[in-house]
């Protein structure tokens, strides 16, 4: 286990610098200093106190759909929806959080997220009901969905729920309905001790308990697990339901702990990009932190890059995507730290 | 299974060491960018909004006077550019945290929120947002006034209506515009459209249509049909991407319309527009640097109008002929919106009145 655990480390490691590379070269194709591009992500997403906590509330919210994902496709469903149930978890929480008033904060806040969690949830779970009921794929499902939500969202904050101004954005959410900051100037939402607690929770329910187990055998093989007595239909569907509370979760915070109101197309692509750190985690619940922080660093990094430096942010998207990509062929990886460990022991034995 | 362990790292280490070595070649080949510690040089941020540059618009224009207070006045400027509205508050954290900008634009009213929560954390950091009241003691706020926007347009129309020689032009003195949504601003937009034309000939029938969106050129066109087919010759347009229908319907009626935003619309149908009212953020962008270099930078609302040049009507290469005397006149509008002895009226109610008391401006051959 461990030192199946350790090669996958070395391979992750393989894939980031052989995209690093790949990304030098397409930076200086286009006439960028790759070096001073790399200082400056670094220098963006690390360099100081401000510029961690800006990587952070950034790593928070595609940590929660990384999660997300990972609770989806253990139970054998891909949830490309999350873009979706992030917005209905929103526009969720800015309802209960603007039109609910009176009442004290330590019972409006966590009303806005139940409503949240209700509302993505049951978003979610649709795309399974469809799949199990009518034998729906979850995929072009939960894209179309995904458009349902976006523009239904928009369509609220653009008219019924408008704020008044040029803006197309709901009136900000009550004051007792605000997620306090866990710092202020720049600000990090609490959100991120969601996080954390979630990521606990989610993890001891897979490892240790009766239901953890039917997901990864629902998830394996759905067939073996009906006929070993567990019911795979009532599996997908919680876990369906998890994930879309989950990214609707992340929506929520969004409104109550970042923005304090809906924004008519607030998502820079956070539901895309979970799946991508999911799978860069290995689906590992513990792994998707990192991962999650590695895109955060490079999300803030690369704002950065793009005042200093004058590089388009989509050199980082381009970045990101080779991370990524190269993990989907680890066979590639695998294939050059064989080679490269050849030579070494070759080189060794002469050396001796 | 310890040597093997060591490989891994052997094998790591020359990978960083590969990296550096990559990365140390180019280093000489493209270290370039030099940043200039002089104080005394005046630095700006601009975060532009989510349609990013190469908008043709909007974005562009700021852009354009940036670089123009570049090289003219020799400032420094950075700018970015946000994915989506959640990125606001990031980009002004980042902007605010560095602490080198004299001055950050916000050229975006989305990013309002996120500013109006952020501005007072940053109290000696300037900034400045556009389309939208940001209350704030350091925070500069562009609100343009959309009567303005069509008030020009308003009068050409008024006054060209009444003019039969004109092809196709009818006996009706019937005119329209075609607004984007129904909101506040574009309202107002309506409104000052209205006065224009009633001032040039006070029994001029005003239309107005309401596309719903701004990115619905075909609805436009219906609407703009709709006008045509009941008497009005000449349709105005502040819809944005829907504007392109009523231009089309224009050529299509062989009728007539005026532009909006750019000269583009006049290039898209020189036979049939006549004009196009312009917005000059550009200078407006270079007019607050060169008050941020005097020191007279004001904050609190500043309004963008006729009166300060935000606004200007150009007839570009049109080939419908406007009268010399039309011009002028108009040219004297702009005189007197300038000097303030005419102020446009404030709701649709007030129009008939103010009219009456300004009944020297009405247009006749």
């Amino acid at each position: 286990m461990g030192k199946g655990n350790s090669n996958k480390v070395v391979i992750l490691i393989i894939s980031l610098f052989i995209s690093l590379i790949v990304g030098a070269v397409v930076f200086a194709m286009c006439g960028y200093s790759p070096l001073s591009a790399y200082i400056a992500i670094l220098k963006g997403g690390l360099g100081s106190r401000s510029s961690i906590i800006i990587s952070l509330s950034q790593t928070m919210i595609i940590a929660f759909m990384g999660l997300a994902y990972i609770t989806a496709i253990r139970a054998g469903i891909c949830n490309i929806g999350l873009e979706g149930q992030m917005y209905v978890g929103a526009i969720a929480a800015a309802i209960a959080g603007v039109y609910i008033k009176g009442i004290p904060s330590f019972i409006h806040v966590p009303l806005v997220l139940l409503m949240a969690i209700v509302a993505a949830g049951l978003w979610g779970m649709l795309v399974a009901v469809l799949k199990i009921r009518f034998g729906a794929n979850e995929i072009i499902t939960a894209i179309m969905l995904n458009f349902i939500a976006e523009n239904f969202t928009s369509y609220l904050v653009s008219g019924p729920m408008k704020v008044e101004g040029t803006v197309a954005q709901s009136e900000r959410v009550q004051d007792s309905a605000h997620l306090v900051n866990l710092v202020d100037t720049p600000q990090l939402s609490s959100g991120i001790l969601i996080f954390f607690f979630l990521t606990i929770i989610i993890f001891l329910i897979m490892k240790y308990t009766r239901f953890g187990f039917e997901v990864r055998v629902t998830g394996e093989n759905a067939l073996a697990a009906e006929t070993g007595g567990i019911s795979a239909k009532r599996t997908m569907s919680i876990a369906m339901f998890t994930s879309g509370a989950i990214a609707g979760l992340a929506g929520a915070i969004i409104v109550i702990g970042v923005n304090g109101r809906f924004i008519d197309g607030f998502s820079s692509g956070f539901g895309w990009d979970g799946i991508a750190v999911a799978s860069l985690a290995g689906l590992n619940v513990i792994g998707n932190i990192f991962s999650s922080f590695l895109f955060g660093v490079l999300r803030a990094g690369a704002t950065v890059v793009n005042r200093t430096a004058r590089i388009p942010y989509d050199f980082i998207v381009v970045i990101q995507a080779f991370i990524v990509l190269l993990l989907g062929c680890p066979k590639l990886s695998e294939d050059l730290y064989g080679k490269i460990r050849k030579i070494a022991v070759r080189k060794g034995k002469k050396d001796e | 299974m310890k040597n093997k362990n060591l490989y891994k790292v052997f094998f790591i280490i020359s990978l960083c060491l590969l990296l550096t070595a990559c990365g140390g070649k180019k280093i000489d080949s493209g270290g370039s960018s030099e940043k200039s510690n002089d104080k005394e040089v005046i630095k700006v941020g601009l975060i532009v909004g989510t349609g990013g540059l190469g908008d043709q618009n909007f974005n562009d224009l700021a852009y354009a006077g940036l670089k123009m207070a570049k090289d003219e006045l020799g400032i420094e400027f950075d700018y970015s550019e946000p994915q989506s509205a959640s990125d606001y508050a990031t980009y002004i954290t980042q902007y605010a945290e560095d602490g080198s900008y004299d001055l950050i634009m916000l050229n975006a009213s989305e990013a309002e929120s996120a500013l109006t929560e952020l501005a007072p954390n940053y109290p000696d950091q300037k900034f400045s947002i556009i389309d939208t009241m940001v209350d704030a003691e350091n925070v500069v706020s562009l609100v343009k006034d959309f009567r303005d926007y069509t008030f020009l347009g308003g009068y050409l129309a008024g006054a060209l209506t009444q003019d039969t020689s004109i092809e196709n032009m009818n006996e009706q003195h019937a005119v329209g515009i075609v607004i984007g949504v129904d909101s506040p601003v574009m309202q107002e937009g309506a409104l000052g459209f209205e006065a224009g034309a009633r001032l040039a000939c006070a029994d001029t029938d005003v239309r107005v249509g309401i596309v719903g969106a701004f990115d619905d050129p075909a609805t436009a066109k219906e609407i703009t049909k709709s006008i045509y087919d009941g008497g009005g010759d000449i349709v105005m347009t502040l819809a944005g991407g829907s504007s392109l229908g009523t231009i089309n319907q224009a050529k299509e009626s062989s009728l007539y319309a005026i532009g909006c935003t750019s000269e583009s619309p006049i290039s898209t149908a020189p036979d049939n527009v006549i004009a196009s009212s312009l917005e000059s953020l550009d200078s407006i962008v270079f007019s607050l640097c060169k008050d941020l270099i005097d020191g007279k930078l004001e904050y609190g609302e500043r309004s963008l109008g006729i009166y300060n040049g935000y606004f200007v009507i150009s007839y570009g290469e049109s080939n419908v002929p406007v009268p010399q005397t039309l011009k002028d006149k108009i040219n004297e509008l702009v005189g007197k919106l300038e000097s303030g002895e005419l102020v446009l009226p404030k709701t649709k109610n007030e129009i008939d009145s103010w009219i009456k008391d300004n009944s020297e401006y009405v247009y006749s051959e």
